[in-house]
């Protein structure tokens, strides 16, 4: 295919890819293939839930500033469990930011003809069974270093083994970093803020 | 588990050898992306690589992609 003609979403499956390219204070590279990101409501809450989520509100503030790009799908999955939260806050789902990428990419994520969705995830495994056989030209997971890979050989980064390196590096601090918890609220206040709306 | 032998499921999960699930299966606990990430701190390791593809269908498409945005920006 020529490339004047490429057209694609990119498609955040899970929290590992958000998680990591935080950590490494470069969530700016999810822009550089210059398509929207959807990312569904549930990837997004558990990115923020736990106090460990790395780059936590890196994440919050960045889905913020670019709203014209990145974009939260709505999914039944997060809203019946926020339901379920709401009269019972211990409430836990195992499965749900599964179950809502694949809610997104069945219903959320609508293609043409020629458009493909890029699957951005750390778990192909789970990619690969979310992905039916007759969608498998037009949904194609890719891992986090791949994606980085891709980034790399376009001229468009140094290198993607300096972001594994550098995400690393950021979780080692911040075990050290006193300041996590606070950052950690900011951030879920600042998702539940943004996904409110929408439930 | 000792923390050898959970040393060593970590180091399995960092070289790629085994999957997410499959750690959180062997120390007996839900694992998410954030514990992972915080249990390669622990020990000092690094984030896994595999399973990847670098000649896949997506690194072509991503290449092409963020080639053309350079080029147009």
């Amino acid at each position: 295919m020529d490339d004047t003609e490429l057209t694609a979403k990119l498609l955040v499956m899970d929290t590992g890819p958000l998680i990591t390219l935080a950590a490494a204070d470069s969530l700016a590279y999810l822009l550089y293939p210059d398509v929207p990101v959807y990312i569904p409501d549930a990837v997004l809450y558990e990115a923020t839930v736990k106090s460990g989520a790395l780059g936590a509100e890196n994440i919050a503030l960045w889905v913020q500033e670019h709203s014209d790009l990145v974009r939260p799908i709505v999914t039944q999955a997060y809203v019946d469990f926020q339901v379920r939260k709401n009269t019972d806050p211990t409430y836990r789902k195992r499965d749900l930011g599964e179950q809502a990428a694949l809610e997104a990419i069945r219903y959320g994520l609508p293609l043409t003809k020629n458009e493909r969705a890029v699957l951005l995830t750390e778990d192909d495994a789970a990619a690969n069974v979310l992905v039916l056989p007759e969608d498998k030209e037009r949904l194609i997971p890719v891992m986090t270093f791949d994606f980085l890979t891709g980034l790399e050989r376009a001229g468009r980064i140094n290198s993607a083994e300096e972001v594994y390196r550098l995400a690393a590096d950021a979780g080692r601090h911040a075990s050290r970093n006193s300041a996590l918890k606070a950052q950690h609220e900011r951030a879920q206040a600042a998702i539940e803020k943004l996904l409110k709306p929408k439930i | 588990m000792t923390e050898i032998e959970e040393r060593q499921v970590v180091e399995a999960y960092s070289h790629g050898d085994i999957s997410r699930a499959e750690l959180g299966r062997r120390v007996g606990q839900d694992i998410d992306f954030a514990d992972a990430l915080l249990m390669l701190r622990r020990y000092h390791l690094p984030l896994p690589h595999r399973p990847s593809n670098p000649q896949s269908q997506g690194v072509e498409l991503i290449r092409q992609l963020a080639s053309r945005n350079a080029r147009h920006g």
